[in-house]
């Protein structure tokens, strides 16, 4: 870096494409590694619906979920007076593991 | 020979360094930045609460110490209700862990409502909420049967064990600042009266 007789800063030459080079190198060198140490983390399939996170699209009405074995829980949603009631039917087991069927609906 | 055989070595040893710091770079350039998420700072009461309830058991997990050197609940509490089934949930459960956290809110106490205890657990564990005092309420039952609260996220705020208001909320740092207020202005009022009883 020098500077000129007009007082500005003269800039350093740039050789083009370097920056792409090394972030090439530096981007096959992670992808090298995550390929050798990465662990995947296990796969979800939750669905978001409204502001609940179901086990499954939701395929009946909360009416219909709201027999025998169930989960129930409400949110708010968006605007300050719209809850959802989200539901997920069937026994209780891990995970999704027993859950039948999810639903939600949303009112004021 | 061993000229060359250290030549080649430091040959690759410098090619390895470029590399190294080649990923160094990439790496901090796929760092984001810090968070500059907005988040809606509505705090407003919960209507369908249980004011004034006082608990008959308090679920192991939330016993514990609760910041002012009282077990059992009787001091000044919040519990923090979360559902694996709301989606804000999982963003207020960021919130309590990351970017700073909350882990100096001393008082605090996470009830995590769900179906089955096993997704309980994994949200507890995927969020970092064993940090936490905290307890999985299977069916959400505890907290319904106590409080009559059946959304998420919602905060209970205990005072001397004795459930004194409840609020939605959004935002845990708005939240914060809401109880504090809330605590002060009550201290305020009780000053007042003190000094309105004594003789002059």
């Amino acid at each position: 870096m020098t500077d000129d007789s007009s007082g500005t800063r003269a800039t350093r030459r740039w050789i083009p494409g370097r920056r792409a080079f090394l972030g090439g190198v530096g981007a096959s060198g992670l992808a090298t590694a995550a390929t050798i140490f990465g662990q995947a983390t296990p796969a979800s399939a939750l669905v978001n619906a409204g502001c609940c996170t179901l086990c499954f699209s939701p395929s009946h009405t909360v009416a219909q979920c709201e027999t025998g074995q169930y989960y129930v829980w409400s949110c708010p949603y968006g605007s300050q007076f719209l809850y959802c009631n989200c539901c997920e039917h069937g026994a209780s087991g891990d995970n999704c593991n027993h859950v039948t069927y999810s639903s939600y609906s949303c009112q004021y | 020979m061993v000229l060359v055989v250290f030549g080649v070595a430091l040959l690759v040893l410098a090619a390895a360094m470029v590399v190294l710091f080649a990923m160094m770079g990439e790496l901090a350039s796929r760092v984001p930045g810090p968070s500059t998420t907005r988040r809606d700072a509505t705090v407003r009461a919960l209507d369908e609460a249980q004011l004034g309830s006082v608990p008959s058991s308090w679920p192991p997990g939330l016993e514990a110490g609760n910041g002012n050197g009282n077990g059992n609940g009787n001091g000044s509490t919040v519990l923090l209700v979360l559902s694996t089934i709301c989606a804000t949930c999982a963003d207020i459960a960021t919130q309590l862990t990351e970017n700073p956290g909350h882990a100096d809110w001393g008082e605090l106490g996470v009830v995590v409502s769900t179906s089955n205890q096993g997704r309980g657990n994994d949200f507890v564990a995927r969020h970092g909420l064993g940090a936490f005092r905290h307890f999985v309420d299977t069916g959400g039952d505890w907290v319904s049967d106590q409080f009559g609260v059946r959304v998420s996220p919602t905060a209970l705020v205990f005072t001397a064990g004795r459930l004194e208001s409840a609020y939605v909320f959004y935002d845990v740092a708005a939240l914060r600042a809401k109880i504090k207020k809330e605590r002060e202005d009550r201290q305020m009022q009780r000053e007042d009266s003190q000094m309105q009883k004594e003789p002059t």
